[in-house]
């Protein structure tokens, strides 16, 4: 059954604060032919932050996650948006560019590592999209979601930005065929591309509930039931950003959030545990009584 | 643009939530840790152990890059 393996790359957020999202990808991918291998030893991706603090730092440390995936002679996969920036972006500047290369081996070097180039760069998503395939993931849907609508946040990392996306990956387009793989519908709305705002906590917890809440707003317009995505971050700012608008701004929508993963595990027939479902800030239980109805 | 970010850094220049990712990331190899209770909550749930981070080769990389300096002036 399993027909391609990659090297899995988990990040910092998704094994602290959601393991219930590493636990559906860990459920489902298996049973659609894609194993998993765990990085040992792999370090933080070195998100954008990190990028804006020091460049070399954050071209090395993600450098290095690469050179465990080339020493494993496997692919990576991600499951986060801005892990999988920094690893796309890093593997595709060090590929491109040998003076650059050079000084990363250099500081690599230090500890027994040389960047040689050797491994790619994917997303959950895409993944599902170009390993796996959409027939193949329709097969594997026991449940479908009929008519249920679906709000996709693909998140900024997926498709941004486009020098090292273009043409490398399908990102959000990927994502709305496998919604609709899985009998749900992908509902055009406004704002789809525009960030969630979680980025900007920490910094201007303000700001970052005002665009979710235009986010929000554009969803409900479209009449959608649920939001699904790709990203932790995204996930956090829009299930737990609604707890919060509905604190600060008095504004309630109630829209489930889900992991991608989620939903799928759900249509397939895998039923999430108590401790999954409880994960949930907005709870979910009318898109598993919808299943359940099946 | 980032050449500009790397030069206000280093002058000490780094928003606090920023420098609390930054520190962690240089003490755990991680901008976000497990804490005791998920570590407890992954083996209740039958999740493999979380796989650990080579924290000395994160730190030998940071030090050579000048990180732990700018963590310094940062703070």
């Amino acid at each position: 059954m399993i027909s391609v393996k990659y090297a899995f790359f988990l990040g910092c957020l998704i094994p602290a604060r959601q393991p219930h999202y590493e636990n559906s990808v860990r459920k489902i991918l298996p049973q659609l032919g894609v194993e998993l291998v765990d990085m040992d030893g792999a370090n933080c991706c070195a998100p954008f932050s990190i990028q804006s603090l020091d460049y070399t730092s954050w071209l090395a440390l993600a450098a290095r996650n690469l050179c465990i995936a080339e020493q494993m002679g496997l692919n990576i996969m991600t499951l986060c948006n801005d892990c999988y920036e920094s690893l796309l972006a890093v593997n595709t500047l060090l590929k491109e560019d040998k003076e650059l290369r050079d000084r990363v081996n250099k500081i690599l070097s230090d500890v027994s590592m040389e960047f040689k180039g050797k491994t790619d760069v994917k997303i959950f998503s895409d993944v599902l999209y170009e390993n796996v395939g959409l027939e193949k993931v329709k097969d594997a849907v026991k449940k479908p979601f009929d008519g249920l609508r679906v709000a996709v946040q693909p998140g900024c990392h997926l498709t941004k930005p486009k020098r090292i996306h273009f043409e490398q990956q399908i990102g959000q387009l990927a994502l709305e065929k496998l919604v609709e793989a899985t009998g749900a519908i992908s509902v055009p709305y406004e704002r789809k591309e525009a960030c969630c705002g979680g980025p900007l906590r920490g910094i201007n917890d303000e700001v970052a509930l005002q665009v979710a809440k235009q986010k929000l707003d554009c969803m409900r317009a479209a009449g959608v039931d649920c939001i699904t995505t790709v990203c932790p971050f995204c996930y956090l700012e829009l299930d737990m950003g609604q707890i919060e608008i509905k604190r600060h701004l008095n504004e309630d929508y109630n829209f489930p959030v889900l992991h991608f993963a989620e939903l799928l595990r759900i249509a397939m027939g895998i039923k999430l545990e108590d401790w999954e479902v409880k994960a949930h800030r907005i709870p979910i239980t009318k898109i598993l009584d919808m299943a359940e109805a099946k | 643009m980032f050449a500009i970010r790397n030069l206000t850094a280093k002058q000490g220049n780094i928003p606090e939530g920023i420098l609390v990712q930054a520190q962690s990331l240089y003490d755990n190899g991680r901008v976000v840790t497990a804490g005791r209770m998920a570590v407890i909550q992954r083996e209740k749930y039958g999740l493999c152990k979380e796989p650990a981070v080579d924290v000395k080769a994160v730190q030998k990389i940071l030090k050579k890059t000048h990180f732990d300096k700018l963590l310094k002036k940062g703070s």
